[in-house]
């Protein structure tokens, strides 16, 4: 002979239990796993007890949805695994320290007998093709007290010919506080019309 | 606003049409001088018609049909009775909303020869009528309604040509669904959408508040009542000079009026209005009389004929004045504007992104109009329109393949490196008794995405994606990406040659 209630009974009894449940949230949770746990013990079905569940939860305001969430990611930027390449050309970044970046150059161009950045075009030979840029996430900093310095006046020329979209050769070389700190990542576009 | 016909580049053509000396010849036949508004049915003792001189006007020169909106009372009727009799036309004035056809073609007889039917013609029948007014048309029963079709449409009845018709004339009360808080005319319905359309020009009449103090005294002046309008063959004169004048312009257009018309008939589509591309034709017939009425182009005349040549009002459905005068703007600016204005103008026409594309691509007049259109589409469309003309530009931007300046570069930049580059979240509701569900919105892009492959798969995944997490909802996924996709296609062409 069974033992366990007949199962219209029991879905009634857990709905009459959620029902009369009131207090604090935390005594209330308890008490809803109590009459669930006695609900389960009845022989009540999973999906019944679901079901009371939340006609409890809508007979009482609670919400009858919850919120999602999903992280979404996608790049054309330097993809090696796609039909579309818009490889990376060059980073540039440099890390002053505690010094003023237009200090720090207009030394570095006097050191090596040059008086402005424009003069940089012709040792350097800057590439005369546009390059997209966009800021880069993770940068890696060229410190400019330790690092050669053939090596900063090079960066440092490039990042006078770039904005935060786009390198431009063709445009002056303009130093500024703002662009001998970005950090930058260049990328060729032709790829992009594959 | 008036434009100098010597600054425009169209009109120093061959063509003699458009050339300023024969425009200026005319005002000087026609008008004695500088044209000014005049009140020229004042004459015919019709009052209060000044500002809706002009397309009436236009209509009586092209010979095309007319219809009259207004409340009761208000001259419509009266006005087209008298302009046929200044006129001395043949007339006819029938109410619809009374009218069986017997009425208007006779009662028919076999001929003598049994053969054929003949029509028992009497003063009331429409055979050899110069001028017709349907009166009360919104009444009509809707059998009759389809036979005026062809009266209004092709001056034919039951088959048999009019070859007398010159006017198609017809008034109507506002329908019931066109009505304002005041009056409403029980029975006054809204006009079939294809009989409306036949009509060229659909002109508003004032009702008392919007009478000047003058006109109020001289319409409430009952001197004159009921004696024939002459103005001593005025009116007629000037018409003949202006028919003549429209009939030898009409064989060669001015391409300005037929560019205008095209534009602005675009323009509205792209607003949601639609305008059949009869009416664009009957357009271009009004103002190109307008054009002759005026002497000139005139930036009000224009915008005067394209209010009173939409339909819709009769059929209940008001356009939106708003669009309306900014399709004029767009259209009138391209058109009569010149040089890189006149581009960008045109650039701003064109709907799709991949038509813009094209126009960078092919017909741009310089860096410096590149510039000017892609800064004042990106400060104008949505963001989705703008973010996918933007990844569709920029690469090809940056590689020199398009004419847009630097600081255009960057600003195209500055968005498509944004979705070059997603990295973030969608938030959806999901019911608690559902589980592992995706994103609505993801579904509805999956369906746009799941017939693509390759590079097009990318660039589309690329650009939903940046929606996605922009929380922005594409109406038409699929058209969207096709869209998107020719844009490319546009750039990528210029790449390879």
């Amino acid at each position: 002979m069974s033992t366990k209630t007949p199962s219209g009974l029991a879905e009634y009894y857990l709905a009459r239990e959620l029902a009369s449940i009131r207090g604090p949230a935390m005594a209330n949770s308890m008490a809803q796993g109590r009459a669930i746990c006695h609900a389960r013990e009845q022989g009540l079905s999973e999906s019944t007890i679901q079901r009371v569940k939340e006609q409890h939860r809508c007979n009482s305001g609670g919400p009858m949805s919850r919120h999602r969430t999903e992280r979404l990611t996608a790049s054309i930027l330097a993809k090696g695994d796609g039909v579309i390449r818009c490889p990376r050309v060059t980073r540039l970044a440099l890390d002053f320290g505690g010094s003023d970046p237009l200090t720090v150059m207009h030394a570095l161009l006097r050191e090596h007998g040059l008086e402005h950045a424009e003069q940089l075009r012709e040792v350097f030979n800057p590439s005369e093709d546009r390059c997209i840029c966009r800021l880069d996430p993770r940068p890696r900093r060229l410190r400019v007290a330790d690092a050669d310095p053939k090596k900063v006046l090079c960066k440092a020329l490039l990042l006078g010919l770039c904005t935060t979209v786009l390198y431009d050769p063709e445009r002056p070389v303009l130093w500024t506080r703002s662009s001998l700190s970005r950090c930058l990542e260049l990328y060729e576009g032709g790829g992009f019309y594959a | 606003m008036t434009v100098d016909l010597k600054r425009h580049p169209d009109s120093d053509g061959d063509s003699p049409h458009s050339s300023p000396s024969l425009l200026s010849a005319i005002k000087r036949k026609i008008l004695g001088g500088k044209s000014k508004a005049r009140d020229r049915f004042a004459s015919l003792g019709v009052y209060g018609f000044e500002k809706r001189e002009l397309p009436i006007l236009a209509a009586l020169v092209t010979e095309d049909p007319l219809l009259l909106i207004g409340l009761s009372g208000t001259g419509k009727t009266y006005l087209l009775n008298s302009i046929s009799e200044a006129l001395g036309l043949e007339h006819r004035h029938y109410n619809a909303s009374l009218i069986s056809f017997d009425d208007l073609v006779g009662f028919p007889y076999p001929d003598d020869a049994k053969e054929s039917v003949r029509f028992l013609q009497t003063p009331a029948t429409i055979w050899g009528a110069e001028s017709v007014l349907v009166d009360e048309i919104s009444r009509c029963k809707p059998e009759h309604q389809n036979r005026l079709f062809s009266l209004v449409h092709e001056r034919r009845v039951q088959g048999i040509a009019l070859e007398t018709l010159r006017y198609r004339w017809a008034a109507m009360n506002p329908s019931t669904s066109d009505q304002g808080e005041g009056e409403e005319y029980i029975g006054s319905e809204p006009l079939d959408p294809a009989l409306a359309d036949r009509f060229a020009l659909i002109v508003d009449v004032a009702d008392w508040k919007e009478l000047s103090a003058s006109n109020r005294k001289r319409i409430s002046d009952p001197a004159g009542e009921g004696s024939v309008a002459n103005d001593g063959g005025a009116l007629k004169k000037t018409l003949a000079l202006w028919r003549q004048e429209f009939e030898t312009q009409l064989e060669v257009c001015d391409p300005n009026i037929i560019d205008y018309a095209c534009a602005v008939v675009t323009a509205l589509g792209d607003g949601g209005i639609r305008i059949s591309p009869r009416r664009s034709r009957l357009l271009t017939r009004t103002l190109l009389a307008a054009v002759i009425i005026d002497g000139e182009f005139k930036d009000k005349s224009f915008r005067v004929v394209l209010e009173a040549s939409l339909p819709h009002r009769t059929w209940g459905d008001p356009p939106d004045t708003s669009k309306v005068l900014a399709a004029h703007r767009l259209a009138w600016d391209a058109v009569m504007l010149s040089g890189v204005e006149q581009w960008v103008h045109r650039f701003h026409l064109e709907h799709s992104l991949a038509g813009k594309v094209r126009l960078l691509r092919d017909t741009c007049l310089g860096p410096d109009a590149g510039t000017l259109a892609v800064e004042q589409f990106l400060a104008s469309e949505s963001k989705e329109r703008s973010a996918a003309f933007a990844l569709a530009v920029y690469p090809g931007a940056v590689d020199g393949k398009l004419a847009i300046g630097a600081e255009g570069i960057n600003d195209l930049g500055r968005m498509a490196t944004q979705v070059m580059d997603v990295d973030g979240e969608i938030n959806w509701q999901e019911r608690l008794s559902s589980k592992n569900t995706i994103a609505p919105e993801f579904t509805r892009i999956a369906t746009a995405l799941k017939r693509l492959k390759g590079a097009r798969l990318e660039r589309a995944t690329q650009l939903f994606y940046w929606c996605l997490i922009n929380g922005i909802s594409v109406e038409n996924p699929r058209k969207f990406e096709s869209d998107f996709h020719a844009s490319v296609r546009a750039v990528g062409a210029r790449s390879r040659k």
